[in-house]
């Protein structure tokens, strides 16, 4: 093959991979055909030839490295708004153009919505929320509705555009969908301030790109909707798990709650029918003595029963809210429940001190009262034999909360004691007056309000100081 | 140690239901010394003869220990685990009269080597001659190694 037949081969696989016209090319062949001797006139011909190709190939490589470096980059980002807002500036970068937006198709399929846009006219367009009907009067949505891409060479002749007052340098335009498994999600525009800037080749490199960014961005979706899915299981879990444990602890405390009563109901009830039994006997004795201490054993049980059927009544009420919750000053409710207790207060002597700056909180006021008058009553009753009785009320802000104290110089709490104290009908003395309902009443009225307690004592004859929490007042 | 063929020892909080056990016992002629202590605390002080039981003579190793499990401070479970890891309070027969009915505390008790569990009947006639049985089981039918 002589070297003349091997460049038209090439020229003309050139013009077939081309698709363009090729006029020039043509004309050099026609050139060719004559057999004439080259003349200098022909080489120049061909040079400019050369150089026009050249050229060609040379912006067409840019632009698909420029593509390839947009769909490599586009990728690598998994959070879909910071996606589209790094595409826009990309492109706009590489090909240097005057405006890229991208559009994503709302959930109805109604608007395409601008998600980025470049430079200021992309920030003020955003701000005003910008979007288009997806209909076929503007470029966008045409696009999007028929899933092509389209050139206005000239936006002044185009129908379908409107004119943008946030971009009035704008001269050619391009729209391109942006295709993802069959699915056209939205659309990007990129524009110039250089009339018919875009060409069908443009089209291909641009398109290719936008099919990557689309997919990108559909990943991108799918990477955050599986994060977030994942997000909402671990806490829907999380929820579930401390449900099961606020479940486990209530289902305990129910268990100790019917231990306890069947215990404590069914006590004084033996006492009744054993000395019903004793009493059978000793009248039939006639032992006038024991016929006495009979009938007091039998009414003391009587009056034992009943006072634990109105304790465990009371308790049973407290679930369901006697007030609602109000704001309250602390000190009000304080100053109530010490005129309620004042009388134990006095007689044993009790130096009362209550701090200054105590907050508000929201909480059911005689609730509130009950839990003062139940502590201050408690504390002052467990004074042994302190000779200078004292009770502080005061309040402590911690991290998250306020922590308010009952603090006495009485006997104190062993620590292995310190839990059992709350227990119902617990009473660490027997011989000390009182059903043990007083703490487990406090413990629950705390509990029903959000909070929390527990008692802190360095032991016996240490002074016991007992703690809760309630929610602060907004 | 001595013992005193017929020491009872009562652990039991409630003074009504330890004067109903005692009476019974009594009425039956079986135990002739009952000792009875409130709590649990109580009860290790006499068994191993200290604070107000301090002197081996004032109190004698009983037969048996009638154990009340509802106690204040040191439950009556406590107890029964402290007697029975006592390397020579352990021998001793445990006895748990007890108003409880609960699985767990029959289990635990039964885990913790108790050597019997009774109820306390509400029936005035039953709790007496389960007094009457227990007594009659444990002081004349039953036999120790030390007695």
């Amino acid at each position: 093959m002589s070297h003349n037949q091997k460049l038209r081969k090439r020229m003309i696989r050139y013009r077939k991979a081309n698709g363009q016209p090729a006029a020039t090319c043509a004309a050099w062949l026609a050139v060719r055909r004559t057999k004439r001797k080259k003349t200098p006139h022909d080489y120049t011909q061909l040079e400019e030839i050369v150089t026009q190709r050249t050229a060609a190939l040379s912006t067409a490589n840019r632009q698909l490295q420029a593509a390839s470096k947009v769909s490599t980059i586009a990728i690598t980002i998994l959070e879909p708004e910071n996606l589209v807002r790094q595409v826009v500036n990309l492109i706009q970068e590489q090909f240097n153009f005057y405006y890229v937006g991208l559009f994503l198709a709302d959930r109805n399929r109604q608007y395409a919505v601008l998600h980025a846009g470049t430079g200021p006219a992309g920030a003020a367009m955003l701000r005003a929320q910008h979007k288009l009907p997806i209909a076929d009067n503007s470029m966008i949505g045409w696009c999007i509705n028929h899933a092509q891409a389209r050139i206005a060479l000239d936006v002044e002749l185009e129908s379908t555009r409107f004119a943008n007052p946030y971009l009035p340098e704008t001269r050619s335009e391009m729209a391109l969908p942006l295709i993802t498994r069959g699915q056209t999600i939205g659309a990007l525009t990129v524009q110039s301030t250089q009339n018919a800037a875009f060409s069908e080749q443009d089209i291909a490199v641009l398109q290719s790109m936008s099919d990557h960014v689309a997919t990108a961005i559909t990943n991108a979706r799918l990477y955050e909707a599986t994060n977030t899915e994942l997000a909402e299981r671990k806490r829907i879990e999380q929820e579930r798990e401390a449900l099961i444990r606020e479940l486990e602890t209530k289902n305990a405390e129910l268990e100790r709650f019917t231990y306890t009563v069947s215990h404590d109901l069914k006590s004084p009830l033996i006492t009744i029918k054993g000395f019903l039994g004793f009493l059978e006997r000793d009248a039939v004795k006639n032992d006038q003595e024991r016929l006495k201490s009979d009938i007091n054993h039998i009414t003391y049980a009587v009056d034992t029963m009943q006072k634990h059927l109105k304790d465990l009544l009371d308790l049973s009420q407290i679930g369901q809210r006697r007030n609602r919750p109000e704001p309250v000053p602390l000190v009000d409710v304080i100053d109530d429940a010490v005129s309620l207790v004042s009388a134990r207060l006095t007689a044993r002597h009790v130096h009362l001190e209550v701090a200054p700056d105590l907050p508000i909180v929201v909480a059911d006021r005689s609730r509130l009262r009950e839990v003062f008058e139940n502590l201050l009553s408690n504390a002052a009753k467990f004074m042994g034999d302190q000779p200078y009785p004292h009770i502080e009320i005061g309040a402590r802000q911690d991290d998250q909360e306020t922590i308010f104290y009952v603090r006495d110089n009485g006997i104190g709490i062993e620590a292995q004691y310190q839990e059992l104290v709350f227990g119902l009908f617990e009473k660490l003395d027997p011989t000390v007056e009182g059903s043990g309902i007083g703490l487990a009443l406090v413990k629950r009225i705390i509990e029903t309000h959000g909070g929390r307690i527990w008692v802190d004592s360095e032991g016996h004859g240490r002074g016991s100081t007992f703690y809760f929490t309630l929610p602060a007042a907004k | 140690m001595p013992t005193e063929p017929n020491t009872i020892l009562l652990v039991e909080d409630n003074p009504a239901h330890a004067e109903i056990v005692i009476r019974s016992f009594q009425d039956h002629h079986v135990a002739n010394n009952i000792i009875h202590v409130l709590d649990g605390e109580a009860a290790l002080d006499y068994l191993l003869h200290r604070g107000q039981f301090t002197g081996v003579e004032n109190s004698p190793r009983p037969r048996v220990i009638l154990l009340d499990l509802r106690l204040p401070k040191v439950s009556g479970l406590q107890l029964l685990q402290e007697i029975k890891t006592h390397e020579t309070l352990s021998s001793i027969p445990v006895v748990i009269l007890t108003t409880s009915e609960a699985e767990r505390d029959l289990a635990l008790a039964y885990a913790n080597h108790v050597n019997s569990y009774l109820v306390k009947p509400v029936d005035f006639a039953k709790f007496s001659q389960l007094i009457d049985d227990l007594g009659i089981y444990w002081l004349d039918w039953n036999r120790q190694p030390w007695s």
